[in-house]
């Protein structure tokens, strides 16, 4: 009885895993789609009212989804804080801490730290706009990848618990 | 913390950290006494008392410390000051005026913004309540507001005296309330910060920030339907002519000018018609320095 138990607990611990890999695959899109869609909301911000980048942070943390709200709110947070800190550093300590993100997504956010704040609202919207279209483009292959690797995280995962389980029992 | 210990504190609060920490370390009496923060690359930040410079105890100013004042004060957001900037200087929370010097960026024949910042200066900014209170009544004839130039040099408390004008006015203090419209280009009167000034200006005062003198005039008449309009700092061929055209829609002025006395103002291209036009009934001068002012209210013919 505890033999098959255990069999059936490693099946489902591999069939999880699966899960696990396939469920960050799809994390991953859901974060640059947040990501895509707050920055095309600040490119609007900057070109039309031009607002300064403190309230810009606090209007994105509320109108965004997860994880672009998370960034924005600490962001925010930072820059009203006591620190003095550069906004350059700043930012580039929060995206590379965004979760769900690979290296690729992070190193495409990186340039707005040393644009965002300290040019005119033009020149801030035309780097913004560049920064979106390569998420866009991570964005595209990231979900390929959640289609095709997500489907085969799943089939292995469970197919690997279940060979595991045969060999065990 | 008394409103001028806290005045220097806001002022303050731009300097990058290591100077800022300098600047903490004052004796409160220094800094219920300073006048301005100044930081200029290779040589320690200071501050300026009525009598003189005294030097912060710190490292020397760095180009990257005056980056990241540039910073602070625009609180992160040079594209919201850029008109500001292009002016060299900056108004920050309190009112508080951030002047710099550096290299001009110029675009088609005007300045577009400052690059390689090489000085800075914090002036801080500070309410004088009720200084107005006792020339106020001299500026009314028959009732009426009369139409009244505040001039005096840089730094003689122009700004302060037009500010607790509007005030007395707005509130009524000893004198007929008005509707007070106040074109505010650089921010120091009112100091505004998300809608709410932080100066007081009174109850019955419209505030009108950040945009070009000449303009705000125009706007406030048109829209708010002010009685009294108030200009700081007329220093534009185009002030002068909105506030001639201004003057001529019923509503009675109030500005500042630099300058020592009318002799100094008849000098002035910009200026030289201000007074012979008739507009202004009443120029105010100011004598004295740090906490000892007075004014003179001269009635022009």
């Amino acid at each position: 009885m505890i033999h098959t138990l255990g069999a059936f607990l490693v099946a489902l611990a591999c069939a999880w895993l699966g899960v696990r890999r396939a469920q960050a695959l799809t994390a991953r899109v859901r974060a640059l789609e947040a990501l895509g869609a707050a920055l095309e909301q600040m490119e609007r911000e900057l070109t039309f009212r031009l607002t300064p980048l403190p309230q810009l942070m606090g209007e994105l943390s509320k109108d965004t989804q997860s994880p672009a709200r998370e960034l924005f709110a600490r962001c925010r947070q930072e820059l009203e804080g006591q620190e003095c800190r550069r906004f350059s550093d700043i930012w580039a300590q929060l995206v590379t801490e965004l979760p769900a993100l690979t290296r690729d997504d992070c190193q495409a956010l990186l340039p707005l730290g040393q644009v965002l704040g300290r040019y005119d609202g033009a020149g801030q919207a035309s780097a913004i706009a560049g920064v979106r279209r390569a998420l866009e483009a991570l964005g595209c292959a990231a979900r390929e990848d959640s289609c095709r690797l997500g489907r085969v995280y799943r089939a292995v995962g469970a197919a690997g618990g279940g060979f595991l389980a045969i060999l065990l029992l | 913390m008394e409103q001028r210990e806290l005045a220097f504190e806001q002022a303050a609060s731009v300097l990058p950290l290591e100077l800022r920490r300098a600047a903490a370390a004052l004796p409160r009496v220094s800094k219920l006494r300073a006048e301005e923060l100044r930081l200029r690359t290779g040589w320690p930040a200071a501050v300026v008392f009525s009598e003189g410079e005294l030097p912060l105890d710190g490292p020397p100013v760095e180009p990257e410390h005056l980056e990241q004042l540039l910073e602070l004060a625009s609180r992160y957001s040079v594209h919201a000051v850029a008109e500001q900037l292009s002016q060299g200087f900056l108004t920050i929370r309190g009112g508080h005026r951030v002047g710099l010097c550096g290299t001009a960026a110029r675009e088609d024949g005007r300045t577009r913004t400052l690059r390689e910042l090489s000085s800075a200066s914090v002036r801080i900014a500070r309410q004088f309540p009720g200084i107005a209170r006792e020339i106020a009544g001299e500026l009314y004839e028959a009732g009426r507001l009369q139409s009244t130039l505040i001039l005096a040099p840089p730094g003689a408390g122009k700004t302060s005296l037009l500010r607790d004008l509007i005030r007395t006015i707005s509130e009524g203090e000893g004198v007929p309330p008005l509707r007070v419209g106040v074109a505010d280009q650089r921010g120091e009167l009112g100091a505004a910060f998300q809608g709410v000034p932080q100066l007081e200006l009174g109850r019955r005062t419209d505030l009108l920030t950040g945009c070009p003198k000449a303009q705000g005039l125009m706007m406030l008449l048109r829209a708010m339907n002010p009685q009294v309009l108030a200009v700081d700092e007329v220093t534009a061929p185009e002030d002068v002519d909105a506030l001639l055209s201004a003057g001529g829609c019923g509503a009675a002025l109030l500005a500042t000018v630099h300058g020592r006395d009318s002799a100094d103002l008849a000098r002035r291209a910009v200026c030289r018609d201000l007074v012979p036009s008739g507009l202004f009934r009443r120029l105010i001068t100011i004598e004295g320095q740090g906490d000892r002012r007075s004014y003179r209210v001269e009635v022009l013919e």
